[in-house]
């Protein structure tokens, strides 16, 4: 009985230690964005194996690798985090001897303020934070931010809002004549008073699955672009709406960990990635647009007209790109959103 | 028949009906909702509804062609046996120490024992990933053992305890009279006897280190990610009707497990 203990033991913390023996790059990610062919051709090609485990938000990600003892290799902050990543030492200057495929990166999206130069980071995807709406229980106008910061009688008590505090305090501010990072303390506090009595009306703040939305248990929320269209596919009666008074655009970027257990394998990863077929891949997987050129020779057809993809021309100048905000303006929003949050 | 009373004290069948219906309208309310996600698991729609609209084994192939979700089983299934193998003897040591000692503080010490019961299990979570990041085993195998051996405890703890409670000490005592060291008189004459509690806690240490997740979600990650948290991942964005499929084989390996303790426990 107790050697039969002691070789399942010894079996299994063997496999355990055979299983770490292997090349691996821990992927720290968003939640259901990352292609699982996508590793499996980076594995067949490179024998080095990937694993992914996801966040659901950058606060999420941010403290986790904050604390240290991750084991995590390469994550992926929006471009409003960037700057924090890089300032507080959490992440590492790429490697140009392995990252030969920067060159790849579209120009528009090479020279950018969170990043000069591309130094730390590379683009994974971008999109919009915008509207989804149900049309078989709202036919209105859906490019308006009324529909959740003054819902129509159809929507009360249906509408989800991702929790994601620069997204929505910014669309507040703009809804009351505010721009990004605003400071004005009247428009704050009109802002604070939307949020404020709109929250009645919202069903819940949640990441909310896009399951969700394609059996009609929400009928309205605050969502990005690519996850929109992956609920629009499975139901038609959704839109996506571009706020006219302003919505956000983002990117997300790839980074290389300060403390990566594999910082060549996760070059190497950062490398793969920005491959034009391998950015089409994530592309059509997430429903989100890449920042690598040439990627749109591998998009499928109907990427490339998709109504979240392709900002109507009327409300190209409603979006701005997303911006750190100053500290004292952050925590002014903190204190509006712990108030929205209770 | 049915009305027909032995006594004039006796309640017949027939005046208990309306407990019986309310006795199976409670196991109903408890069993279906488990037992839903089994036909939803042979769907074939690519997202999950109830009653399916037509049949399919797609998602349990998925499952077992993913290489994904295979290591995750793979790390749960080690997690589970090591937790088992490592809470059950340390829970039987604490019992039988317990029951046997006169140790005056021994009602502090259970409570202690059986503590991470009763403490909710975020605030375990949060502590232990905070001393996990210091020791270095956040996303580890051994971190997680560890992390779920002190989940497990408890439960071997509680059943072992119950087990000794029922057991006469004495024959142990004769044993020890006759000669026989305090190990050999445990091992021949009291471990025997206590069996069924030690199957059942072994059992129940399996169970609660396979089905764990808040704690996985804290401390498990990379390529140590346990089953349920890659559940519960996968249940946040869209929901994969792989998870229904895996619930269903999960559902299946409960009543198995149940069986083996009903059969244990026939068997003392």
């Amino acid at each position: 009985m107790k050697r039969t203990l002691a070789t399942s033991l010894a079996a299994l913390v063997a496999g355990a230690s055979m299983a770490a023996a292997d090349e691996v790059v821990n992927f720290y990610n968003w939640g259901n964005v990352t292609p699982p062919e996508l590793i499996e051709k980076f594995e067949a090609e490179t024998g080095i194996r990937v694993t992914v485990t996801d966040y659901d938000s950058n606060d999420t990600a941010l403290a986790r690798i904050r604390q240290g003892g991750h084991g995590f290799d390469l994550v992926v902050p929006s471009n409003n985090y960037v700057e924090t990543w890089i300032q507080e030492g959490l992440v590492q200057p790429l490697d140009r001897d392995i990252v030969t495929n920067i060159g790849n990166i579209d120009p528009q999206w090479l020279n950018v303020d969170f990043d000069p130069g591309r130094e730390y980071s590379t683009p994974y995807f971008w999109g919009t934070t915008g509207l989804i709406v149900n049309t078989s229980v709202y036919d209105g106008d859906p490019h308006t931010a009324s529909i959740i910061l003054d819902p129509p009688e159809e929507l009360r008590g249906r509408i989800n809002v991702v929790p994601e505090m620069s997204d929505i305090m910014t669309m507040a501010i703009r809804y009351n004549g505010g721009e990004q990072c605003e400071s004005d303390m009247e428009i704050l506090r009109a802002a604070r008073d939307t949020l404020m009595s709109a929250r009645e009306h919202w069903l819940a703040m949640d990441y909310g699955n896009i399951d969700a939305y394609v059996n009609n248990d929400i009928s309205a929320g605050v969502y990005w672009n690519g996850g929109a269209m992956r609920a629009r596919l499975q139901n038609d009666d959704l839109v996506y709406g571009y706020p006219q008074e302003g919505f956000s655009v983002w990117m997300d970027n790839v980074m290389v960990l300060a403390d990566a257990q594999n910082s060549e394998g996760a070059m190497k990863f950062v490398n793969f990635l920005l491959e034009p077929e391998n950015a089409a891949m994530i592309s059509n997987f997430s429903r989100y647009a890449s920042g690598v050129m040439g990627y749109e020779e591998y998009l499928e057809e109907e990427m490339r007209t998709a109504p979240e993809i392709v900002v109507p021309s009327d409300l190209v100048g409603a979006g701005s790109f997303s911006i750190a905000c100053p500290q004292e303006v952050n925590d002014i929003y903190s204190q509006i959103w712990t108030e929205l949050m209770q | 028949m049915l009305n027909r009373p032995a006594s004039d004290t006796q309640i017949t069948h027939a005046r208990r009906l309306w407990l019986y219906a309310v006795a199976v309208l409670v196991m109903a309310f408890l069993i279906l909702p488990t037992f839903v996600v089994i036909p939803m698991s042979f769907s074939d729609s690519r997202f999950l509804r109830f009653p399916p609209q037509g049949f399919s084994l797609r998602w349990y192939e998925s499952y077992l062609t993913s290489p994904e979700w295979m290591q995750a089983t793979w790390v749960s299934l080690k997690v589970a046996v090591l937790t088992t193998l490592l809470a059950t003897p340390l829970g039987i040591a604490a019992s039988y120490g317990l029951h046997v000692s006169r140790v005056p503080f021994s009602r502090v010490l259970t409570i202690a024992l059986i503590s991470p019961l009763i403490i909710p299990i975020i605030i375990l979570g949060v502590g232990i990933f905070y001393l996990y990041v210091r020791l270095g085993v956040v996303n580890t195998i051994p971190g997680l053992v560890m992390a779920h051996t002190i989940l497990a405890i408890p439960f071997v703890v509680v059943t072992v305890s119950s087990g000794l409670q029922q057991y006469d000490s004495n024959q142990e005592l004769a044993a020890r009279n006759l000669g026989a060291s305090r190990w050999t008189a445990f091992r021949t004459i009291t471990l025997p006897q206590i069996r069924g509690s030690i199957v059942a806690g072994g059992l129940f240490a399996f169970i609660t280190s396979f089905d764990e997740v808040v704690i996985a979600l804290f401390i498990s990650g990379g390529q140590n990610t346990t089953l349920t948290r890659r559940m519960f991942t996968g249940l946040r964005d869209e929901i994969d009707p792989t998870i229904a499929a895996i619930s269903s084989l999960l559902i299946v390996l409960s009543v198995i497990m149940l069986l083996i303790l009903v059969l244990s426990n026939r068997q003392k």
